[in-house]
């Protein structure tokens, strides 16, 4: 990211608005991006990241095609679940349900035997 | 027995509703739909016979989600006999951004965002598919499902350190991938320097 593009000048806006959670440059804001967007950051240096693409055109600019990305690539890799894969599933878990049931019948009446 | 009958009907009607995702997610692990009804069905299988040791209130979703991951390492890996890939090409930051923005003289100004609304569906499938699969599942759970790099690392067993590794240079790559797609269609005119 360059100097033409009017990223945030190098001095510290944050003390003046009074976010005492630290100034973060440009590098920081691009090495933490991806845990900034997975809603893996501290509360503070989230903060400290919100801040500084309030005021930073040409990294939100990057941050919002990075959050447009990922939204691409959940949305288009959806797939519609096969009528038959389902009857599959239900038939499976009928036919195990009814092999516990014969087990559990079987050794219910063992033990009455023995009794 | 009372108890076994409770849980099967807690099972159907819990398990049931993630079916897509884990379809979705199958998908992208196995690259063909038969493989990944199979590997639906035994995930199913195999949770509806654990599912006495699944503990309420604790994450279903990514329970059923570890299940698919080793079903499918267990299973497919082992089938394919392909070697585990653990490196992949060192790809630059935001590869796709750069790409778009320098050729934006083709597509004016912020042709970023409406370029990526061209690429189809089968693209982006493709691309993630392409990705070696220590890379491309956290990706799927990340970007598709939306898991937390905790969630990840239990799912796959794994540290949260290379988890983190993996899906950065996964999510590179995935870029590398795309842009590949971008020149094809136009999108992009300049061959990678």
């Amino acid at each position: 990211m360059d100097k033409q593009n009017n990223h945030m000048e190098n001095k510290n806006p944050m003390a003046v608005a009074g976010v005492s959670s630290g100034y973060v440059n440009c590098n920081d804001v691009a090495s933490k991006i991806y845990e900034y967007l997975d809603g893996e950051l501290t509360e503070d240096k989230r903060k400290a990241i919100q801040f500084h693409l309030d005021h930073c055109a040409p990294c939100v600019e990057v941050f919002e095609f990075e959050n447009d990305l990922r939204k691409l690539v959940s949305c288009k890799c959806q797939e519609k679940v096969p009528d038959t894969l389902k009857q599959r599933i239900a038939a499976v878990i009928s036919m195990e349900e009814q092999t516990t049931k014969l087990f559990y019948e079987r050794t219910n009446s063992e033990s009455d035997t023995d009794s | 027995m009372m108890a076994v009958m409770a849980d099967q009907a807690d099972f159907i009607e819990q398990a049931m509703e993630y079916m897509p995702s884990l379809y979705s997610a199958a998908m992208r692990m196995t690259r063909n739909p038969a493989d990944a009804e199979d590997l639906v069905q035994e995930t199913y299988l195999k949770a509806y016979r654990a599912f006495g040791s699944f503990q309420e209130g604790t994450n279903l979703k990514a329970w059923l989600y570890r299940i698919l991951t080793n079903s499918y390492i267990n299973i497919y890996r082992a089938k394919m006999r392909s070697p585990e890939i653990d490196d992949l090409e060192d790809v630059e930051d935001f590869y796709l951004y750069h790409r778009l923005k320098q050729d934006q003289t083709v597509f004016g100004k912020s042709a970023e965002d409406e370029a990526l609304d061209l690429f189809t569906d089968d693209e982006v499938k493709e691309a993630l598919e392409s990705l070696p699969e220590n890379f491309r599942i956290p990706v799927i759970l990340a970007d598709v499902e939306g898991f937390s790099y905790k969630e990840i690392a239990d799912i796959m067993e794994t540290p949260v350190g290379t988890i983190m590794s993996r899906l950065h240079r996964g999510r590179k790559a995935l870029q590398k991938a795309l842009s590949q797609y971008g020149l094809e269609k136009g999108l992009l005119v300049t061959e990678p320097g």
